[in-house]
């Protein structure tokens, strides 16, 4: 566990140097919001929880929760996954 | 969005609805089971989307594993609608006949549009080409451009240099490049020499060929001679010249405009109207414009037209009119006011090219009508060019006339 810290750090440090783009970066979660009507997510690994209002996806590091009404996956795939509605709030907990 | 739907329709889907269990887990088991689902919802515990037809009997895997009862509640799609309707003949038939009917229209000629043409009319262009067959209503295939082209540049090789004929799906564009008038060369070569042409006092003379003959501050006489184009030469021969000059003269004149109080106009007695319904070029009634009716004959056409285009549907419309004469009486006001218009039209055109000094304008009514007469001092160019003519005797001598020998 600690090895895979310190590899991350690493890697982080080493795109950060040579400022390569983080989304390319395996393993990096990437969202794209269109206002907040969709948000796109790259990197989604499942789904946690899944309601009207409130919907929990699975980035692997991170657990993004999109809280909102009339919330729904438009679609989803492998790693992607599209949330659309009424976005209010985007929170992170790992 | 719209081609996917489309796309989706012409596959074809299920809408399905999934309650109990664990939704999520239901989820990402399909996601697992790469299960293409989109429009997923979850209202009220129960989750509803779309996937495949194809996908249902995993989505049951799935659904069985997460402990959920899965519910198809519409199948949407090509096959399913062409099975609902299969029976309904008559909407087949109308499918059929409105593609056929499509695919028919498209190949006809509905406009026929002139571009290019300035004093040739549209008309004039049209008619050319509607006897060799290019009118709104034949079949665009049918048409043989380059014949067509020829036989029409042919027809009006008079006013059109060149022109081409594009067909351009159901519209047809013919344009037009006409021939340019070369205006007449002037001849400087021709004796002339210049003279004055109305009386006047002369402020400037100017000679730049041949010799002055009158001098500033004179007075002359309409047809006297200002510049001569008849030079004496030191050796005591002479020469004949073009004459060239400008002369400035200081010209009363009086102008008077006279309206008459009673005017006869015409009015329409009696409208006879008829009307044919136009559609690619066929006429219902066919034959009505040449009807014989009492009175003048007035034919309008109107189109339909479409983002800007004129379709050739729509109507004729023809009038024949009886006009009786009838006499009408001004009121002061309107009398002074129309003979104020024609008074300074009159000047406008008059006096176009010279520069008023002074004016005395006077206004009178009276029972037959009004008269406004106006007495001006105007500075106007004056010079006229002359052709004279040289006639050589048989004893060697030469001399000139002003009328053709």
């Amino acid at each position: 566990m600690a090895k895979r810290k310190k590899l991350e750090r690493l890697t982080e440090k080493i795109s950060n140097e040579l400022e390569i783009p983080r989304n390319i970066i395996p393993g990096t979660v990437h969202i794209e919001l269109s206002g907040n009507r969709e948000a796109i997510v790259d990197g989604c690994r499942g789904v946690v929880e899944y309601d009207e209002n409130v919907i929990r996806l699975n980035t692997g590091k991170l657990i993004v929760r999109f809280t909102g009404t009339c919330l729904v996956i438009r679609t989803l795939g492998l790693n992607t996954a599209v949330v659309c509605g009424c976005i209010s709030s985007i929170d992170f907990t790992s | 969005m719209f081609f996917i739907r489309f796309f989706h329709f012409l596959v074809g889907y299920i809408v399905f609805s999934a309650e109990g269990g664990f939704p999520e887990r239901f989820i990402n088991l399909c996601t697992v089971m790469q299960i293409p689902v989109w429009e997923l919802e979850s209202r009220d515990g129960v989750l509803r989307g779309k996937a495949p037809i194809k996908a249902y009997a995993d989505l049951t895997k799935a659904a069985v594993k997460s402990g959920m009862d899965v519910n198809v509640t519409r199948r949407v799609g090509a096959r399913f609608f062409i099975q609902q309707h299969r029976r309904r003949v008559g909407l087949l038939a109308g499918a059929v006949f409105f593609a056929g009917f499509i695919v028919f229209m498209s190949g006809i000629v509905w406009t026929v549009e002139v571009s290019g043409n300035t004093d040739t009319t549209q008309k004039e262009i049209l008619d050319v080409f509607e006897q060799l067959g290019v009118r709104a209503g034949v079949r665009a295939k049918n048409i043989n451009v380059p014949l067509v082209e020829n036989s029409a540049l042919a027809e009006l090789s008079q006013k059109v240099q060149w022109l081409a004929v594009n067909i351009n799906g159901s519209a047809v564009t013919i344009e037009v490049r006409e021939k340019i008038k070369s205006s007449p060369a002037q001849d400087y070569e021709l004796p002339h020499h210049i003279v004055a042409s109305r009386d006047a006092v002369l402020t400037v003379l100017d000679a730049y060929e041949g010799a002055k003959c009158a001098l500033v501050g004179s007075a002359v006489s309409k047809g006297d001679l200002l510049v001569s184009g008849i030079t004496d030469n030191s050796d005591g021969s002479v020469a004949f010249h073009h004459a060239k000059g400008y002369a400035q003269g200081l010209v009363c004149e009086k102008i008077e405009t006279v309206q008459g109080k009673s005017v006869t106009l015409e009015h329409i007695a009696m409208c006879k109207k008829r009307a044919a319904i136009v559609f690619l070029g066929l006429k219902i009634p066919p034959h009505i414009a040449s009807d014989t009716h009492e009175g003048e004959f007035y034919e309008t056409e109107r189109r339909l037209y479409a983002s800007g285009v004129r379709l050739p549907i729509g109507y004729d419309a023809y009038r024949w009119l009886v006009f009786e004469e009838q006499t009408f009486e001004y009121s002061d006001t309107q009398l002074k006011l129309l003979a104020s218009h024609s008074h300074l039209t009159e000047l406008s055109q008059r006096f176009r090219y010279c520069e008023i000094i002074t004016r005395n304008v006077s206004t009178e009514i009276s029972k037959s009508g009004c008269k406004i007469s106006g007495s001006f001092e105007v500075m106007e160019n004056i010079g006229e060019e002359l052709r004279f003519y040289v006639i050589e005797n048989p004893d060697g001598e030469t001399s000139y006339t002003l009328s053709p020998p």
